[in-house]
């Protein structure tokens, strides 16, 4: 739980009980650990975005056929946004910082461009990069909002 | 150590973007305040009470006994801010009152400013140099009164002021 997640409106008026308190507490106590982590994500989020990216674009072929010059830049720039989202999530240790932020957006974006399909392979090969790219700790502990960008992204 | 830097806010504007060095360095301040903050959070809580006794006795208002409504939406006006201020020095960020409550008509015949003014003054006795340090970016939101909370019509027993922060 972070600072963020106290949902200001509901402890509005009272103090927080020592539950939550405890659960701040934790989470300032861990960010140091997951500030390193963080960093060590930033560091190599081009050779995880070039990983995937090596491994979807032989999958479609044609893309730029049937989106336009730009379709690789713009689908770069998706997953780049997309795992940027998924970093900071997991500094805050916040999942819905991460569904109302982007993913409720960007699933309508790609239903409505009937893109689900076509980018269902590149959060599989995201998944798949993680541990292989960031080592076992930060593959670990940025898997469950990959995950949930998965899952949401590709329905 | 800044421990003025608002830590939550920033990161969340963050969006799409990775945290600059200064941010991190701010969030590391930050961690190295927590315990000061806690512990000033936990003493607010334990002291808000004779505080506010002393603010009401101020105002000559009833600080024992059976509360006249008076009293009592002073008290929980105070409190509340009290509150706000406390939470907001602990996560680092402004908590500004949300709630908008209608008015009634008792806090016409207080001074509102003047009781916060007095709450401050009260709170700023009683906090260390660090603490008052603490404390310094989040004054502001005791200048301006909220909304005061609604006084529900009294039904049975009347809540003493001990009764109502227990």
């Amino acid at each position: 739980m972070t600072a963020l997640l106290l949902k200001y409106p509901e402890v509005e008026g009272r103090y927080l009980s020592s539950w939550e308190l405890s659960a701040l507490q934790s989470y300032v106590q861990d960010l140091p650990h997951r500030l390193m982590l963080y960093q060590g994500m930033v560091k190599k989020e081009k050779a995880l975005i070039d990983a995937v990216m090596a491994k979807f674009q032989p999958t479609l072929p044609n893309l730029t056929q049937q989106h336009g010059p730009l379709a690789w830049q713009r689908c770069r720039r998706d997953l780049t946004l997309v795992w940027r989202y998924c970093t900071m999530a997991f500094l805050l240790n916040d999942e819905d910082y991460l569904r109302d932020k982007l993913l409720y957006w960007l699933e309508t974006i790609l239903k409505a461009y009937k893109m689900r399909e076509q980018c269902h392979p590149a959060y599989r090969f995201l998944g798949d990069a993680l541990v292989p790219v960031l080592g076992d700790e930060a593959g670990a502990a940025i898997r469950p909002y990959v995950m949930l960008a998965q899952t949401m992204l590709m329905g | 150590m800044d421990i003025t830097w608002q830590w939550a806010g920033v990161v969340a504007e963050q969006e799409g973007d990775i945290l600059e060095a200064a941010l991190i360095e701010g969030m590391m301040d930050y961690v190295q305040s927590f315990a000061a903050r806690q512990q000033l959070y936990q003493k607010i809580q334990a002291r808000e009470l004779p505080w506010i006794q002393q603010v009401l006795a101020q105002h000559q208002l009833q600080t024992d006994g059976e509360l006249s409504p008076q009293s009592r939406w002073a008290a929980e006006f105070l409190a509340r801010h009290v509150r706000a201020l406390a939470l907001s020095m602990l996560v680092n960020q402004p908590e500004p009152l949300l709630q908008e409550l209608q008015w009634g008509e008792i806090e016409t015949s207080l001074d509102l400013q003047a009781l916060l003014a007095d709450l401050v003054a009260v709170m700023q006795r009683d906090c260390s140099e660090l603490e008052q340090r603490l404390l310094q970016p989040f004054w502001d939101l005791l200048e301006r009164p909220a909304p005061p909370p609604e006084i529900p019509e009294t039904t049975g027993a009347v809540p003493t002021l001990m009764e109502m922060f227990v």
